[in-house]
């Protein structure tokens, strides 16, 4: 990983750890203008992939791959944004579910890893079970609205306290090529 | 390309183009120097960084990834290891799209010629630059020395073929990230780079996707290149190095002045006629390494003993001369002039042709 890089995920960390402490001290009045960056944020980055098929992957084997993530990035930053007059269980709900896709994601990308012999998978599939449990503690609290937004700030907190020791820990170039060129 | 092909293979090339064992001894070392000569080297040495002719991983890993970062990747990897075949190459797509294809590394393009002819004059560590810069060529062709997830990506689909003739069969190589393990060439393991989804990711410089495949003389192996339009590409190894070893003995004889002019696409197979055979052994035996064999031969050749690479050699007497006239004149001081002349002339030729991605830094002076 890169300085840039590792400060990038420093910084990301770190507005999701605030943003944690936000949704816990006070769910109600800010979990619109959380809703709202995110899905600003995902319809930036939807939009960059859209144009970085165009660009480039489409002229790629595979490149395809991009124009389906672009699509559903962008869906889901606009989807995200029409959520901002839900009540907030709906929105908690919503929340819990893309925290469990993420989760989902880490798992099979670590086990992918795994299978690769790549060594970084273990803190990976770490954080995959970790997101996939505080959904489901999520899930099962809708009953009780603010215990699970506390679950979910709770959970936010450990993702961006995730990317902050991602940030700290040595990355390997699996591939060396400088000293066998 | 590793040190076998890089230190003894140039070796052997040198002595049979009428090089000396002394100055085909100093050809070799600047040819293997261009794998060692980064920036903590040039550091130590208390030399100029710009001169550097390759990145260490820890400088890769915390190379910036911004356009100057980009453009520092792409002075120092296009220009030794991945030197673009056709800066003026047709390809579908924009501008962006297109520098990143016309980056594409291969061998007899023009880029070559002017590299062989900047060494014509020149000291012998110019010589051995240039002669690792031509056979990189074939060992690296068709990736680029830039960091592109489009051209230098590849997928699955990657087969490698054991045999030769009516005999030969494939087997889907089952590429792995653990750096620590080596290859097994018996099970067909290697190791390659992590797929990364951005495009510029050091990850997606050169041949990293496709492991040390482009290094070992005698793999031979088919694949789909990300930039190949789902097109096969059949990479023959054997065949390559050995082209690039006849070619080294062609332009190391234009060198020493036996030839007027060097001509891309020609190749000397009359001087290396008597150890062909020999040759194409070494090139086809199946070991992660064949410095021994070309090392052999090279000691048959000239019938003198070929030292062992000492990476450290020339650097501490260059660290301790005075700047200036004195110190240009050592070895390290006239291999850093040579591959700051490398340098700006591949930087000026791709910025001439339209493409950013190496800046307008790399002038000599």
């Amino acid at each position: 990983m890169t300085k840039m890089r590792r400060i990038g995920s420093i910084i990301t960390g770190l507005i999701m750890i605030a943003a944690g402490f936000m949704m816990a001290a006070d769910a109600r009045n800010v979990y619109q203008l959380l809703i709202a960056i995110l899905g600003i944020s995902l319809l930036i980055s939807g939009i960059r992939s859209l144009v970085y098929y165009v660009s480039m992957a489409r002229h790629m084997v595979g490149g395809r791959v991009a124009l389906y993530r672009a699509v559903i990035i962008l869906d889901m930053g606009m989807f995200t944004l029409t959520l901002t007059d839900l009540p907030l269980f709906c929105v908690v709900l919503y929340l819990a579910g893309l925290h469990g896709f993420s989760g989902v994601i880490d798992i099979l990308r670590s086990l992918e890893s795994r299978r690769l012999q790549a060594a970084s998978w273990r803190l990976k599939f770490g954080s995959g079970v970790v997101n996939l449990v505080i959904a489901g503690i999520c899930l099962y609290f809708t009953g009780d609205v603010k215990v699970a937004v506390i679950v979910y700030a709770i959970g936010l907190m450990y993702s961006g306290l995730y990317y902050i020791i991602r940030a700290f820990r040595k990355s390997a170039i699996a591939y060396d090529d400088s000293p066998a060129v | 390309m590793q040190m076998d092909f890089h230190y003894y293979a140039t070796y052997c090339a040198a002595i049979l183009a009428g090089y000396s064992h002394e100055e085909s001894m100093d050809i070799c070392y600047s040819a293997q120097f261009v794998d060692h000569c980064s920036k903590t080297l040039l550091r130590k040495a208390k030399g100029p960084s710009m001169a550097a002719t390759t990145q260490l991983q820890l400088e890769l890993m915390d190379t910036r990834t911004d356009i100057v970062g980009l453009q520092d990747i792409t002075r120092i990897w296009a220009s030794f290891h991945f030197l673009p075949a056709d800066l003026q190459a047709p390809s579908e797509g924009g501008r962006r799209y297109r520098s990143k294809y016309r980056m594409i590394c291969g061998p007899n393009g023009e880029l070559v010629a002017k590299t062989v002819e900047l060494a014509k004059g020149e000291s012998l560590q110019a010589v051995g630059i240039a002669m690792h810069v031509l056979a990189d060529t074939w060992a690296h062709r068709y990736f680029a020395g830039t960091p592109s997830l489009v051209i230098n990506n590849t997928n699955y689909h990657f087969y490698e073929i054991l045999g030769e003739g009516d005999d030969a069969e494939t087997r889907r190589v089952a590429f792995r990230h653990s750096r620590n393990t080596p290859d097994d060439l018996e099970e067909g393991k290697y190791t390659n780079s992590v797929f990364q989804s951005s495009e510029n990711h050091v990850m997606n410089l050169g041949h990293g996707r496709a492991g040390h495949l482009p290094d070992y003389s005698f793999a031979r192996y088919k694949y789909l290149p990300a930039w190949g339009d789902y097109v096969e590409i059949t990479k023959d190894n054997p065949s390559d190095y050995m082209h690039a070893f006849a070619q080294m003995v062609y332009a190391l004889r234009y060198l020493r002045g036996d030839i007027p002019a060097f001509e891309t696409d020609t190749y000397d197979t009359e001087h290396i006629a008597a150890y062909e055979q020999e040759i194409r052994n070494i090139l086809t035996r199946r070991q992660l390494d064949a410095c021994e064999d070309w090392k052999a031969l090279g000691e048959k050749l000239s019938g003198q003993v070929i030292e062992d690479f000492d990476l450290a050699k020339y650097v501490p007497e260059y660290r301790e001369a005075e700047k200036g006239e004195e110190r240009d004149q050592l070895f390290l001081g006239k291999f850093i002039d040579a591959a700051l002349a490398q340098k700006s002339m591949v930087t000026k030729s791709i910025r001439a042709a339209g493409i950013k991605l190496a800046g307008t830094g790399g002038d000599k002076s």
